[in-house]
């Protein structure tokens, strides 16, 4: 089944099993992002995920097809997450969260990518994200952030300087 | 790495690769919420339609119920608008027995019935008690006419009953039908 119709299915019945149907279309490709726009912390991407399909069930009759179904998904995503960003004050960006050592792997590069990312800045670490590991256009994140195109490239810009920076422990300053 | 700080094909690679897990019942703890806050179905498709089957079937049984009992009591209360006197003369055809004269008429008498008319009948015995103020008569068993039964129907014209009467056994065997419209006061 395409999105569409599973969407379609859902909004005729509101079903459990349709639902079901719906969220497991979708919810895998959205695990990693969560948990990067939370910092690592699975606690809160569970909890960012909740909030997610509580906000796009009330909206899905609204959604126009415009864009992909996750698209629109991982827009709702950012959106909670700058919310609850600006609430908690826990997720200070210049603190290193730990990531789940059950995440552990040999591949070394991975590891160390991974802890850079979710150290970023939630502004830079959105874009990079969205860009680098989403495979979302400039155009796109723009639109999804609510910011101009050039703002989205000086972004990214300046989040793989960032980034690097931490890989190598050196400083960048913009 | 390029000038451009781009991200290398292997390190897209590896966070493209990258699979988080998140705790097993998550996706129970979401269903149920989305069913506290009514976003969802509480019961089942299943259930719903097993619970619309039984409603369905108790309001067709309670229909039926209803439909046969009125149709009893429809029996029992209807009005019948017309006579069918069944005389008999000499002339009658009196062949074959009794009980296979009275099933052919029961016979016709229910197709009547089955093709949507109120009808009903009887035999009459073959002895009369005729009775006059102050008079006695006594038995009268005249071959030459009597009434061996009847027929009431309901019809909505003269013509109808005349049409029904044409077709009977009582003709086919030479009787004569007598109809009178009954006077309901």
């Amino acid at each position: 089944m395409t999105d569409k119709e599973i969407v379609d299915s859902f909004l005729q019945t509101r079903s459990e099993k349709s639902f079901r149907i719906l969220y497991r279309s979708q919810t895998p490709g959205l695990i990693s992002t969560a948990v990067r726009l939370c910092g690592g912390s699975k606690f809160q991407a569970e909890d960012l995920i909740q909030e997610m399909w509580c906000i796009a069930i009330r909206k899905l009759d609204t959604f126009q097809w415009r864009s992909q179904l996750r698209t629109w998904l991982i827009r709702i995503l950012i959106n909670l997450a700058k919310e609850q960003y600006r609430e908690n004050s826990k997720w200070q960006e210049t603190e290193n969260v730990a990531v789940d050592i059950h995440d552990r792997t040999s591949v070394e590069v991975k590891l160390d990518l991974e802890q850079a990312l979710i150290t970023l800045p939630l502004g830079y670490r959105k874009v990079i994200i969205l860009h680098d590991v989403e495979g979302f256009k400039h155009h796109e994140i723009a639109e999804m952030l609510g910011i101009s195109e050039g703002t989205s490239k000086s972004q990214l810009f300046h989040a793989r300087k960032l980034l690097r920076a931490k890989l190598n422990n050196t400083r960048y300053e913009q | 790495m390029n000038n451009e700080e781009e991200l290398s094909d292997e390190e897209i690679k590896s966070f493209r690769d990258r699979k988080y897990s998140l705790n097993g019942n998550l996706e129970d703890r979401i269903v149920e919420r989305l069913k506290r806050e009514e976003l969802i179905q509480k019961k089942s498709t299943y259930s719903r339609l097993l619970m619309a089957a039984a409603i369905t079937g108790v309001l067709i049984l309670a229909f039926a119920t209803g439909y046969f009992y009125g149709q009893i009591q429809t029996e029992k209360q209807h009005v019948f608008d017309y006579v069918m006197l069944l005389h008999q003369t000499k002339n009658f055809d009196n062949t074959g027995t009794s009980d296979e004269r009275f099933q052919e008429y029961a016979d016709w008498m229910h197709k009547i019935k089955s093709s949507g008319v109120a009808i009903t009948g009887e035999k009459l015995s073959d002895s009369t008690q005729l009775i006059a103020k102050n008079v006695i008569v006594g038995d009268e068993n005249s071959e030459d006419n009597r009434v061996s039964g009847f027929f009431m129907l309901q019809a909505k014209s003269l013509s109808d009953v005349i049409s029904i009467a044409e077709n009977s056994p009582h003709v086919k065997y030479g009787g004569v039908v007598e109809i009178r419209k009954i006077v309901n006061q």
